[in-house]
This record gives structure tokens, sequence and C-alpha cells, in this order.
């Protein structure tokens, strides 16, 4: 049975449960930095998955155009992971709240 | 595909659901931050199981690594009660875990049947689309169409054909995201320069002359890196990033390269791939070719001409990511004079 699973097929079931646990972690969590990572986790879980969907069909080599585009996304997502680490810090200079709660 | 393969790929996948949990569940922030680079690297390397060394490499210097720094860096903030220096808001509220400790009163809606209702939507959300992932359709792809038209792109990997040339403008706009994320960093920060104060502690001796000694082999690296690209894994944002790197490690012992640099060169280099991309598009659109569409003779120079100034403005934008954020709070307290009209400061 074990056999029968392909490498791209693991990584992409893990995708589908790390996505899950970003999706939970972003709403669980209450910190702004621990927002900010769970939304890249949940980031990386969709990069994972186009990573390993461009892999199924192996030719000479695997499909860039996913490639390019998870490379291109990995510089956004940590752009926008940056502006929200300066509103956060912002957030918690100015107001001394680190999270969204109305009493921290 | 061999059993030791697959045992390896398990574990891989294992250790990446283990990370992501012990990053999202740890109660104390700054585990958090080296657990979620712990998983960056661990992501690395599941990119190059999956034949995506440029992705692995981009993952491990941008995912972990610089995101991982500009953590930690928050992290030194986030420990430190804030001087807010507000006196109209009369009951701010005295945060009660001002240390780096997140609150454990989570969720809010405090209740059991909460957490394990939650608990079930996630189970049954990570089933249905791992049924969905695994239901997906063989085939399709574009890497037929790739393969077919590399040997007119003037590079021969086909991720940077793709990145470079047949999506340049993807690419293009990309920079464009980098450089609009850092006028909103610029924005939530505040008017400061770069850098008002010097590190406060430098590094000792010994890892001040590593660092000196390691930045021109870094530079070169990079300059390796980006003309790598052009037939193996690496290229322009792979060498960008290693550029911030110099810098950020320079900044950290001691030498504020964005001081010394004059104000017009930074503005420069920040825009300059940007603007770079423009240029060639404009060319092509003059003669009477798509916007960022390449002449196919000279596609090889003139990717590595946009690369490096690609490579460049990423360098320096994600560079002053950090400088920005950085030198923000060693100014709190005394050193926000330069240039900041925005807040002024009746208590001290």
């Amino acid at each position: 049975m074990i056999a029968e699973i392909e490498s791209h097929q693991i990584y992409a079931g893990t995708a589908g449960i790390l996505f899950c646990l970003g999706l939970a972690g972003l709403f669980m969590c209450g910190h702004f930095l621990k927002k900010i990572i769970a939304t890249k986790i949940l980031g990386t879980s969709v990069f994972l998955l186009l990573v390993s969907l461009a892999n199924r069909n192996q030719m000479e080599f695997a499909d860039p155009v996913p490639h390019a585009m998870v490379i291109t996304g990995i510089v956004v997502a940590v752009s926008a992971s940056a502006f929200a680490l300066a509103l956060a810090r912002r957030i918690w200079k100015e107001t001394g709240r680190s999270t969204f709660e109305d009493n921290p | 595909m061999t059993l030791l393969d697959q045992v390896f790929d398990i574990v891989v996948c294992l250790l990446l659901l283990v990370l992501a949990w012990r990053t999202l569940s740890a109660t104390h922030l700054y585990q958090s931050a080296i657990f979620f680079i712990a998983f960056g690297l661990t992501m690395a390397l599941a990119w190059v199981r999956l034949a995506a060394p440029d992705v692995a490499l981009a993952e491990a210097a941008i995912g972990a690594g610089l995101l991982g720094v500009l953590l930690v860096d928050s992290l030194r903030v986030f420990a430190r009660p804030p001087e807010t220096g507000r006196d109209s808001e009369p009951n701010k509220p005295e945060s009660r875990d001002n240390d780096v400790t997140t609150s454990r009163r989570r969720p809010q809606f405090n209740s059991a049947v909460a957490s394990v209702t939650a608990g079930a939507g996630c189970l049954f959300l990570a089933y249905v689309l791992v049924a969905a992932i695994h239901d997906l359709p063989d085939g399709g792809g574009l890497t037929a169409q790739a393969a077919e038209n590399l040997s007119r792109s003037g590079v021969e990997h086909p991720v940077t054909a793709v990145l470079l040339n047949f999506r340049g403008f993807d690419t293009w706009l990309e920079v464009g995201v980098l450089f609009l994320a850092m006028l909103g960093i610029f924005c939530a920060g505040g008017l400061v320069g770069f850098s008002e104060t010097e590190n406060p502690d430098p590094p000792g001796p010994l890892l001040s002359w590593l660092i000196r000694g390691l930045a021109p082999v870094m530079i070169l690296t990079a300059a390796y890196l980006l003309w790598l690209g052009k037939l193996a894994p690496g290229g322009a944002f792979q060498a960008g990033i290693l550029l911030a790197a110099v810098g950020i490690l320079l900044r950290l012992a001691g030498i504020p390269l964005m001081d010394r640099v004059p104000r017009t060169v930074i503005k420069l280099g920040l825009t300059f791939g940007f603007g770079t991309f423009l240029v060639f598009g404009i060319i092509a659109l003059l003669a009477d070719k798509a916007f960022l569409e390449y002449p196919s003779e000279w596609a090889g120079e003139v990717i590595l001409l946009v690369e490096a100034a690609a490579a460049i403005s990423i360098g320096f934008t994600a560079f002053a990511f950090f400088a920005y954020l950085n030198s923000r709070d060693q100014s709190t307290g005394n050193g926000d004079t330069a240039g900041q009209p925005r807040e002024t400061n009746p208590s001290q």
C-alpha cells in the first residue's frame, strides 16, 4: 500500500493539514506576532501544495511556472509580514496593546 | 522511489507538522520565533525533496532567514514596556503581560465546547482538503510549453526563464510590491532617519572582524548566484537577499551602512529594479513588441541586466526593512528627534 504513494502526494497531504493548523493558529492565537506567524504558515502550506502539484507529471524537469510563482510568493509574503510587523510594533508603541482583545 | 525515500519524506512532513504545531502552541514568543525559523529550514528541505532547489534557496534565505531576523528583532520590542508618550489617552491599558509570554487565556470565548468545536471543524476541513487534493486530476501544467520555448528565452534554467522572460510581468510587479511594503513600513513607523544611534552593544572584536571579512565574500557569492541563475538554481531573489544579509550583518557589527551611504543612493537603489524593468518594458513597447518582451537574440544579456537591477533593489529593500525597523526602536526615548513631525512629546 505504501509503495503506491508518491513523494508529492505526501507533501500535498501535509499541505492540507498545515493549512488547517495555520488557520486555527490565526484565530486562536492572541498575540500579533503569533498571528503573523500563523498567517505565514498558512501561506507556506499553499506554496507547498503548488510545488507538490508541479511535480505530478515529471517530464525532463518539473513544471517551472508554479516554482516561479512560489518564489515570487515567498518574497511578497515576507514583505507583507514585514509590513504587518511594523504595524504591530506601532500599535504596541502607541497603545501598549499586543492583542486585539478589549481588555488585555 | 525507494522505501528510504518514502520514510524520509514522511519524517520531513511529520517534522513540518510538529514544528508548525509547536510554533503556534508555544507559550513563549521567543520559542515561537525559533520554532518558526526551524520550520522554515525544514520547509527548505521539503522543497529540495520536491525538486525545487530555487524555492529552497529562496525559502531558506527569505522565509527563514530574513523574516527570522525581523521576528527576533520585534521580540526585543515586545519584551519591553512601550514608551507611548501619549498623554491624551488617560487610562491606557497597562499591559499585564509585558513579558513576552502570551496569555494563556485563549480562546477568548472561554469554553471547552468552543475549543472542541473549533478542533473538530479544523479536522473536518483538513479531511476535506486532503481528500480534494487526492482527487485532483493528473496532468496539466505548463512544462511542455516551457520546455518548447526555453531555447528562445536566452537562459537555460527553466525557472529563471519563467521568472524573467515568460512571466517577467509578475517579477516586475513583485519588485513593486516590495517597494510598496517598504513605503508602508515608512508610513507605519513615522518619519525617522535610518539610524540615529549606533548599535548600543557591538559584538566582540572577533565577531566584528569576522563579519567584516565575510562581507566581501558574501557580495561575491551574491554575484555568483546571480550569474548562476542563467543555467542553474539561483538568481535575482537569492542574490538580492544575500546582499541584504551583508547589510544586516554589517549593521549588527556596528557599521550602520545606511548612515554612510548618501540618501540619493538609497533612493536610487530602492527604485532601481522597478525602474529597469519599466525601461526595458517601454523599450519593448516602442519597438512594437509586447510589454517586457525581449528580443530573442539579446534576451540573455537583457535578462542578466534586469536581474542584476532587481537583485540590487531587492537587497536594498530587504535591508531597509530591517534597518528601518531596527533603528526606530533604538531611538525610542531620547533619539526620536531627527525629522519626526509625528508626535510631540510633552512629558519628556
